[in-house]
């Protein structure tokens, strides 16, 4: 097992990312349940000794768990599909999807920056990098920016076809330049740095340009 | 006792603050670090409750902030998953003790009513 090459350190780093993100979300999400259904306990509780509880408030806080327990259950399924990331080995990659699961798992760090992230894609879009290659990059996309970006504000991702490449384009209210990515990790990637004036654009390869 | 409850997760710190008045405990909840500094600097708290990571000021940033404007004031940490080197961190910046989420009121509820002796994370 070659632990010592850095595509492989990349990956392990990527699924140690996604991996803390996904379960500070869920944890967050159980702290929450169980406080709510816990009180509801205690209401039944309290109602059963003749001090009769709120039905309104017993409704809402119901409707509040099942909602939260929705969301848990989004924030399982977004950690198990990244879990099948690693299965997806060709060497391009659903664009879209990868944008959207990644970012699904980025808004919380986002949020703990106080910046929303806002997704303009297309229909269907792919690129010419393995999956992991491309949520790898993603990943580092956003977490460079965010950093830059100002409390408060939204960022947007910006996917499209871009003549014989694909534009990444990262777009918001920066309070100072986000920092490069490193250009041998672009390099290794075949992902060129775009002239757009984005907090942060890249242009990757197109599917086709790598035999997909 | 007077406790002021902080953390990000509106839901959770209503909710516990209506478990804490069931339990005849006077609490007060923010969900900002800004908010909760607002409120310690207007009047005293015997227990503020902390969530560590937080938008805008983070736990650390309130610890300070806290201690600054009122020294007597004991903090407890409430925690997801936190590395034992953010925990020692905040330890060392001035907080008293840390949980891990969740938390058990009544384990809480005893902590601070015993004047935070117990070590329960």
């Amino acid at each position: 097992m070659p632990d010592t090459n850095p595509g492989q350190a990349g990956y392990a780093e990527l699924f140690g990312q996604v991996t803390r993100n996904a379960t500070h979300e869920i944890k967050n999400e159980l702290a929450v349940i169980n406080e709510q259904s816990r009180l509801i306990s205690e209401m039944l509780e309290m109602g059963a000794k003749g001090r009769e509880p709120d039905p309104d408030r017993l409704y809402q806080l119901i409707g509040r768990v099942i909602e939260r327990v929705g969301r848990a259950d989004q924030a399982v399924k977004r950690l198990n599909a990244f879990a099948h990331s690693a299965e997806e080995t060709g060497p391009i990659c659903d664009a879209v999807k990868g944008v959207t699961l990644i970012c699904g798992i980025f808004a919380r760090q986002a949020a703990l920056h106080n910046v929303t992230l806002e997704l303009e894609l297309p229909e269907a879009l792919s690129v010419g990098l393995p999956t992991l290659d491309f949520e790898r990059l993603l990943w580092r996309c956003l977490a460079t920016v965010v950093k830059a970006a100002v409390g408060g504000s939204v960022l947007r991702l910006v996917l499209q076809s871009s003549g014989d490449a694909v534009a990444l384009r990262l777009v918001g209210e920066m309070e100072r330049a986000p920092d490069a990515l490193p250009s041998q990790f672009l390099q290794e990637l075949g992902v060129r740095p775009g002239e757009g004036g984005a907090a942060l654009e890249l242009e990757l390869p197109p599917a086709r340009a790598t035999g997909g | 006792m007077k406790v002021l409850l902080i953390d990000d997760e509106k839901e959770l710190v209503t909710t516990l603050s209506e478990r804490m008045e069931i339990r005849d405990i006077d609490s007060e909840w923010a969900t900002s670090g800004e908010q909760g500094l607002k409120m310690i600097q207007d009047q005293a708290y015997d227990w503020v409750v902390l969530d560590l990571k937080m938008p805008g000021l983070s736990g650390y940033e309130a610890i300070q902030a806290i201690k600054a404007a009122r020294p007597e004031a004991r903090i407890i940490l409430l925690t997801g998953h936190s590395a034992p080197e953010d925990l020692d961190r905040a330890l060392d910046m001035g907080a008293d003790l840390y949980l891990v989420k969740p938390v058990d009121i009544d384990d809480l509820i005893a902590l601070m009513q015993g004047g935070g002796k117990q070590e329960l994370s």
